[in-house]
């Protein structure tokens, strides 16, 4: 039992780094060639967890062999376009301004179903609002409206908004994140002002976020009730 | 993209590394503790015949249990306490028994680690 404690351990670690190695592309959007890898290494790290018959270095070259040709078939898919949709198929055109091609949901094996589904999905309920519906490589749906379907944009409006940027993350739960500060602007010194005009002490703040702008938005934490 | 193609490259190197040293290690050991087996045939009956195929069993038990699977380890590990047991006990008829036994589970054994085109189908 305590050997099966110490494989399972070790075999996950190892798988985590393997999935690590492979890329953050793995837990999102699996391309077909990734889902196959990801299912064959839960299927090969879980038997030998179970069994303790099997030798772990078997379980181990495999893990490696598995993970170092997914990288390798990934190189050669960036490099070649021939490869690329070898491996990862094309994405094809369902739906062209308003009309479904029937032949492609065909050779996608899509039923009307899952089509107008994936469209629910998407917010649209009309197929005849839809200018393009294509299906991804990885088996998702990107739809484009119609332009007068289309939501109103900022752009449209000729409405001119200042770039705020992305709020950086600067106290974590009373500790300093200093690996933002370049990112929105700050420093200690800047910083640790703003924190003195909120009237708190850092170890009482549970979240500040600054932008570019210098808007800050200040999380107090929650005193324990006895 | 370049790092990770270090790491893949490394990565695979490290497995070819294992199960090339593996195979050459069973194919190494194993043609001694052959060697040993033939030798231990033709004088069973000798008092301390069989010290040279188990002090190498002895040597390479622990490596076998990494690269066999650990049930066929300790199969051949009973068999070579068997052997040695009767040896001990001048029992000659059990002695040669096993030693044939064992030879052909060896056999059987390292058969399906070797690089082969039926190991592989």
């Amino acid at each position: 039992m305590l050997t099966s404690f110490v494989r399972t351990g070790i075999l996950l670690i190892i798988v985590i780094f393997a999935v690590r190695i492979m890329g953050k592309r793995q837990i999102g959007q699996l391309q077909p060639a990734e889902l196959v890898v990801t299912i064959l290494l839960s299927e090969i790290a879980a038997t030998p967890m179970q069994d303790n018959d099997i030798p772990m270095l078997n379980t181990v070259v495999a893990i490696l062999v598995l993970v170092s040709i997914e990288i390798f078939l990934s190189a050669l898919s960036m490099k070649s376009i021939r490869i690329r949709s070898l491996l990862q198929g094309n994405s094809l055109i369902l739906i062209r301004n308003g009309v479904i091609d029937q032949a492609q949901i065909k050779r996608l094996r899509f039923t009307l179903d899952d089509l107008l589904e994936a469209l629910r999905q998407k917010d649209v309920f009309n197929v005849s609002d839809v200018q393009y519906a294509i299906a991804e490589t990885d088996g998702t749906l990107s739809v484009m409206l119609k332009p007068e379907k289309r939501s109103v944009s900022i752009e449209d409006m000729d409405i001119v908004k200042e770039d705020t940027g992305l709020p950086c993350v600067v106290v974590m739960d009373g500790n300093i994140i200093r690996s933002d500060f370049k990112d929105c602007g700050m420093t200690e010194e800047k910083l640790r002002k703003i924190i003195k005009n909120t009237g708190h002490d850092i170890f009482d703040i549970y979240l500040m976020t600054v932008d570019k702008a210098g808007n800050t938005n200040t999380v107090i934490k929650e005193r324990k009730h006895d | 993209m370049t790092k990770r193609l270090v790491i893949a490259a490394v990565f695979l190197s490290l497995a070819l590394f294992i199960s090339i040293s593996s195979y050459v290690y069973l194919e190494i050991t194993s043609e001694k503790i052959f060697s040993a087996i033939d030798e231990l045939s033709e004088d069973i009956y000798e008092e301390n015949a069989a010290n040279e195929l188990i002090s190498i069993w002895d040597k390479n038990k622990k490596i076998y249990g990494v690269f066999l699977k650990h049930a066929d380890a300790d199969m051949l590990d009973r068999q070579f306490i068997v052997l040695e047991k009767s040896i001990l006990e001048g029992d000659s008829y059990t002695a040669l028994l096993t030693l044939r036994e064992l030879n052909a589970y060896l056999h059987i054994t390292l058969e399906g680690e070797m690089l082969k085109i039926e190991n592989i189908f």
